[in-house]
């Protein structure tokens, strides 16, 4: 320890020093692509799940048909919570931590972006698994920029989620 | 007023320049500024916190554009613009670590 940080770190028990911010975001680089993947598997499941309901009929017993329509409430409003989901948490990455520099070094970022708010809403409004796909890829297109920027390397894979459908994920040494 | 005045350092956008628990000795009366000076300012978008950045160009206003050696990690001028001379409290004359 230097006897001048010594005598200063004295110094501030009878009068302590100002502090001076080397200002960051808070919080301190925890940010990850991640949410917003599940929450466009999610989408997709639920159009899946909406899709395989199948009709009680006019004659079937109440039961039946409360089922049936609870299902189709429940499933809608998951469906629409996680678009809205992908798109905030896509919001707080370009917001909040993609830098100037890291669109410079890929000028893509904008453009996926901006899909993922267009197919995001119309993953609220729709049912189409194909647009519910669109929105996976683009948001898989934000999580590469992300991770290239942290240079990490990614691989694509099928995860176990009943989507059928590929995410980027990020290959650790 | 006396030109010298210390502030210790919080925060990691200044690294690897400076860590947290360094402390800056500042000159408050420099009055010229070029571009690579180590600067303490008041938040412009805080009034009552204090941050420290390095002088990346001056304006033809004078006004200091900053940014902080971390760039990644850094709230600076990108996101608050050039810095007016009357928000700057002086230039970093020597920095001590522990």
């Amino acid at each position: 320890m230097s006897v001048l940080h010594r005598i200063l770190r004295t110094l501030d028990r009878v009068h302590p020093a100002r502090i001076a911010h080397a200002h960051c975001d808070i919080p301190c680089g925890i940010y990850d692509p991640h949410h917003a993947q599940l929450a466009a598997h999610t989408v997709i499941r639920m159009i899946d799940l909406l899709g395989q309901l199948e009709h009680p009929g006019p004659d079937s017993p109440l039961e039946k048909k409360k089922e049936f329509h609870g299902k189709i409430a429940r499933y809608t409003a998951t469906k629409e919570q996680h678009a809205e989901l992908a798109k905030h948490e896509v919001r707080i990455l370009w917001g909040d931590y993609f830098k100037p520099e890291h669109v410079q070094a890929h000028p893509e970022l904008h453009d996926a972006v901006w899909k993922v708010m267009k197919l995001g809403s119309k993953g609220r409004q729709e049912f189409a698994r194909k647009e519910a796909e669109e929105l996976l890829e683009a948001v898989n297109k934000v999580a590469e920029i992300f991770w290239k920027t942290k240079n990490v390397p990614t691989v694509r894979v099928k995860p176990p989620y009943n989507t059928n459908a590929e995410t980027v994920v990020p290959k650790y040494a | 007023m006396f030109p010298i005045t210390r502030f210790r350092v919080e925060d990691q956008s200044m690294e690897p320049t400076l860590s947290p628990g360094d402390y800056v000795l500042v000159n408050r009366w420099a009055s010229r500024f070029s571009k690579g000076d180590l600067v303490v300012l008041r938040d412009p978008e805080g009034a009552s916190s204090v941050l420290v950045k390095r002088v990346a160009d001056i304006t033809t206003s004078g006004a200091c554009f900053v940014v902080g050696d971390n760039a990644t990690a850094s709230r600076d001028s990108r996101a608050f613009g050039a810095v007016p001379r009357d928000l700057i409290v002086g230039r970093v004359w020597r920095q001590v670590r522990p």
